[in-house]
């Protein structure tokens, strides 16, 4: 065997899988699919739907190159490397090392992702969290732009009547109403949900909770900075929550 | 010197030493004009840098510039490369053994560190280096002629190795 090209191939096998570091899950198999050609001649890495694959291993040669399932997060996916002369060991064992790396790089990123994910997203609506808003109020708003502090009425009664399973669908037609009106909103937990708006798009807000039982607080930029806003949003909703059961 | 090009160099590098080629320089302007150039074509980009400090070599036994040549193939060495190898490198030799795109640039290295003509470029893309591929393989050659200029005539030594 002639050791010179497989050294410099392991070396430049070696600098994709350091230049993986920090990547993202996406940029990691771009990363992936850019570099392939300098380990294997005519090597490409296609990334397939794994119920298209059905029978394939779940990591071992296929016919024309090798393959691995990736379980995920996000989702699975299989990666399919065709390599012209799999059928000699030495492209074997590299293409195994070459999708050692990428699996490892891939979970590193997935999990990371998902992590991050976690972190900034509500679960149940997919809007940002209380600490995504924080984050996002830190940055400052420009001068005519506002929060909107909204409070679902009945969802205590829904749950109550109609099961938990109920409330939170309530919860998720809400947050789609906002999301579909094109607004940046936030569930800051429970019931409650802020919007970031424009003076201007008022009118867009009413119609998006139009079809909810909903009270609402308003803060602007003028009236002070990051979480005061909320406070100030979140008092305001209280007033109008009171008043309303005043009336009744 | 720049306090913040000296740690870039530092971090970046990884050797703790602010090698010979950057120290030598009296100018802030200067240092990091060359580390600038270093870093962005040869440190990062889409080509491998193995293959980059391979075609440094290549390049700099065609012009007769020892620094780069002394550095680059005592850095491949560490990394791994095998003797045999770089003794074909130190004698400016490219070994039909190496994959086709290795080659393929070794070869450009090699005639475009003395003649450098846009002809040079088809052997390349028949190679099947992409657009961006082959214009930071122009920009290698232009780095490492700017560092055997700055090095050959400022007769810089070669770092302790």
């Amino acid at each position: 065997m002639n050791l010179e090209p497989l050294l410099v191939r392991l070396l430049l096998l070696h600098e994709v899988a350091t230049g993986y570091t920090n990547l993202s899950l996406a940029h990691a198999l771009a990363h992936a699919q850019h570099s392939i050609g300098w380990i294997f001649e005519h090597g490409q890495l296609k990334v397939l739907d794994p119920a298209s694959v059905q029978g394939f291993p779940t990591r071992g040669r296929v016919a024309g190159g090798y393959g691995a399932l990736f379980f995920g997060p996000p989702r699975p996916m299989y990666l399919l490397l065709e390599i012209p002369n799999i059928d000699d060991p030495t492209e074997l064992r590299l293409a195994a090392l070459f999708c050692d790396y990428l699996l490892s790089a891939l979970y590193a990123a997935g999990y990371r992702e998902e992590l991050e994910r976690q972190a900034r997203y509500d679960w149940l609506t997919g809007l940002g969290n209380r600490r995504a808003l924080e984050r996002r109020l830190a940055d400052g708003l420009p001068s005519d732009w506002g929060l909107a502090f909204l409070d679902l009425d009945n969802l205590k009664i829904v749950n109550d009547s109609q099961g938990h399973l109920a409330g939170d669908r309530l919860l998720q037609y809400f947050a789609d109403s906002l999301r579909q009106s094109g607004f940046e909103a936030y569930r800051l937990g429970g019931d409650e949900f802020a919007v970031l708006l424009t003076k201007q798009q008022l009118e867009k807000l009413y119609r998006a909770i139009a079809g909810f039982q909903v009270s609402y607080g308003l803060a602007w930029a003028e009236e002070g900075d990051g979480m005061v806003l909320v406070t100030l949003a979140d008092e305001r909703m209280y007033e109008q929550k009171r008043r309303k059961k005043a009336l009744h | 010197m720049s306090k913040d090009t000296v740690q870039e160099i530092v971090d970046e590098l990884g050797f703790g030493v602010i090698p010979n080629i950057f120290a030598h320089a009296k100018s802030t302007d200067i240092q990091t004009a060359l580390w600038k150039a270093f870093r962005h074509v040869v440190l990062r980009g889409v080509l491998p840098r193995t293959v980059k400090e391979m075609m440094g070599v290549i390049i700099s036994q065609s012009r007769g510039s020892r620094y780069a040549a002394e550095i680059h193939l005592h850095a491949l060495m560490v990394q791994g490369l095998e003797a045999s190898l770089l003794d074909s490198l130190r004698r400016g030799e490219i070994l039909p053994t190496l994959p086709t795109r290795v080659q393929a640039l070794l070869r450009f290295a090699q005639s475009a560190s003395t003649l450098p003509t846009p002809v040079l470029l088809e052997d390349l893309r028949t190679a099947g280096l992409s657009d961006i591929e082959v214009q930071e393989a122009v920009a290698v050659i232009a780095v490492f002629t700017l560092i055997n200029t700055w090095t050959d005539i400022m007769a810089i030594p070669i770092d302790s190795l």
